[in-house]
């Protein structure tokens, strides 16, 4: 009956390792380039769906199963932007990184904090908590507006209606986030893919004046 | 797409169906000793049969809690001459979370029940009605709780706010009340003595009824160890009314949250309708689990099988929300509860309630509009929720 311990132990190490090999090798190449971008948008995704399906799934029949599933769609989502920034863009995907890297640092730093604070909050935890700064990180910029916005809304609705509580203003809130980082990895990909079309006329101009 | 792009889809589609754990429940034949089968205090609890995790890895870890709490209270009999539950009667059953020696039980029965358990004139029989409290968070002063080491498995003591009056445990106060009492202590309440004598805490069922057919149903862990308990009333027309009484986690680790996917409470209470659904296909002689087989010929709907007995299910949920994933769950395995009425048990939030299902056999039913909240806290850090049958 260890079998989901094993996959989910060999899971977590598989994330690791693709994080750490493609932050090393994202620079060297196109190729790796895409599996680093690939790997960082596939972790930030699937986090970050998770993250923020948590508490609207909970008010679901499906419930955990919901949260599965929006967090494997985030992944999926992720990990094409990821693959695609790659390809386009290894500076962006270097970027993506170093922001992971502070969002780890940062996570960690409240997981100490509230490790102090908060009964029953162990080791495991404070890292868990790093590793959702880690997936914050990778697109904070987009994470800090859908969170803005999500909280906006949120609360808006909890004054406006009743019978939505403070809870599910928060839910709203952090599923902003979730979303706007996500939202961050495709808005990246696709600029990036704007950056490279818009520069191909210039380049033709040139052999023109030629 | 290229060939690691295609591993990583296949990598994030395994972690997210691989996260799903197990909440079946199986019977252990053997029952379960607590505490360690070779301490001095130890007991299997012969007369209570026990449901537990089909997952080793819940039944390890809930082992190690096991040893650091005493044995059960099977005390089946009501020591005041209660008249029964005859036809036409009603019974009132009550859930509520005492918060250890917090809630002043003896107050609540006296003044929401009205039984005074005054020491020498304890007296169920003078009452028109019965009752079943359905209690949680209930905690038991004996030698019989062992010495145990610092550890993870020994939870710090519940913070309870001084109050006048004696601090009861619910043994003293079923004696005291000559109530029948079925007490499994789930975890210890602190590792140190309190008021010299060391103490458990768990889920217990009283009733000025006879109760029958005891059984302890351990909950897949979480975050500490859980143990529902059920007990079964009669009235007069042998109609039968299984009672439960559990309480779920809070919240399990952050990493474990994420991880499964936030399903603390959506396992414990799909273990505990597991346990529900074993257990009555046993009673009812039924050897096949398959969805036919416990559908076929009592089904009340396409989704929902009926039993033999009438069941009442209550207790602390732990939610936030009456929206919650656990809470639709059982309004849908048990479809004649009484609605909720909007109102929070603990603080803002609704975690207390009481779920009910009718059997295919009997006449117990629901009195309509008889579900409500008890106002008065009594210092516990819960409202109770009571409801009547008849």
């Amino acid at each position: 009956m260890r079998f989901p311990n094993t996959i989910r132990a060999t899971a977590a190490l598989a994330t690791t390792l693709a994080l750490a090999a493609g932050s090393a090798r994202a620079q060297e190449g196109s190729d790796l380039a895409r599996v680093g971008g690939g790997a960082l948008g596939l972790y930030s995704g699937a986090v970050l769906g998770t993250v923020g399906s948590l508490i609207p799934c909970s008010q679901t029949y499906a419930g955990a199963r919901c949260v599965r599933g929006v967090g494997v769609l985030g992944g999926l989502t992720g990990l094409t932007a990821g693959v695609y920034l790659g390809d386009l863009d290894e500076d962006a995907v270097v970027d993506a990184y170093r922001g992971a890297g502070y969002g780890l640092l940062i996570g960690s730093a409240a997981g100490l904090v509230l490790k102090e604070v908060v009964e029953r909050y162990n080791w495991a935890d404070v890292a868990a908590t790093g590793l959702v700064g880690a997936a914050i990180g990778s697109s904070a910029k987009g994470a800090a507006i859908g969170l803005a916005a999500g909280t906006v809304v949120g609360l808006g609705l909890y004054w406006a209606i009743p019978s939505f509580d403070m809870p599910n203003a928060v839910g709203v809130a952090v599923m902003g986030m979730a979303l706007g980082g996500i939202s961050s990895w495709v808005v990246r990909s696709v600029e990036a893919d704007q950056t490279n079309l818009t520069a191909q006329p210039v380049v033709v101009s040139y052999r023109i004046a030629l | 797409m290229n060939r690691a792009s295609v591993l990583l889809v296949g990598f994030v589609v395994t972690l997210g169906s691989a996260c799903a754990m197990k909440h079946e429940q199986v019977p252990l034949p053997e029952g379960r000793a607590c505490p360690a089968p070779d301490a001095p205090e130890a007991a299997t609890d012969v007369s209570l049969a026990w449901y537990s995790p089909i997952r080793s890895g819940d039944q390890k870890a809930l082992g190690k809690w096991c040893t650091t709490v005493g044995p059960a209270v099977v005390d089946s009999l009501p020591t005041g001459r209660s008249r029964g539950w005859q036809a036409g009667d009603s019974l009132a059953v009550v859930t509520w979370n005492l918060h250890g020696g917090a809630g002043d039980l003896l107050d609540f029965i006296d003044v929401e029940l009205g039984l005074s358990c005054d020491e020498r004139s304890a007296t169920p029989e003078s009452l028109s009605f019965n009752f079943v409290l359905l209690i949680q968070e209930a905690f038991r002063r004996s030698e019989a709780v062992p010495a145990v080491a610092d550890g993870s498995t020994v939870p710090p003591p519940l913070k309870e706010k001084p109050r006048s009056g004696p601090r009861a445990d619910i043994a003293e106060v079923a004696r005291r009340c000559g109530l029948s009492l079925f007490y499994v202590p789930s975890m210890r309440n602190g590792r140190e003595e309190y008021e010299g004598g060391r103490e458990d805490r768990g889920n217990a069922i009283l009733s000025t009824l006879t109760l029958s057919d005891f059984i302890a149903i351990e909950l897949p862990f979480e975050a500490q160890r859980r143990v529902a308990v059920a007990a079964t009333v009669h009235n007069s027309r042998r109609d039968s009314l299984r009672v439960v009484s559990l309480h779920l986690d809070v919240a399990s680790s952050l990493l474990r949250l994420l991880a499964t996917g936030n399903s603390t409470r959506q396992r414990q209470g799909l273990a505990i309708e597991d346990a529900l659904l074993e257990i009555e296909l046993a009673r009812a002689g039924v050897a096949d689990s398959s969805y036919e087989a416990r559908c076929y010929p009592y089904c009340s709907n396409e989704v929902t099988p009926r039993f033999n007995a009438s069941t009442m299910a209550g207790g602390d949920f732990n939610t936030w929300s009456v929206h919650e994933t656990v809470i639709k769950h059982f309004y849908r395995e048990f479809p004649e509860s009484p609605p909720h009425d909007g109102l929070a048990t603990r603080g803002a939030y609704p975690t207390d309630f009481l779920f009910f299902r009718r059997g295919y056999e009997g006449e117990v039913s629901l009195v309509p509009d008889s579900y409500r909240l008890v106002e008065g806290s009594y210092h516990s850090d819960h409202k109770a929720r009571i409801v009547w049958l008849r």
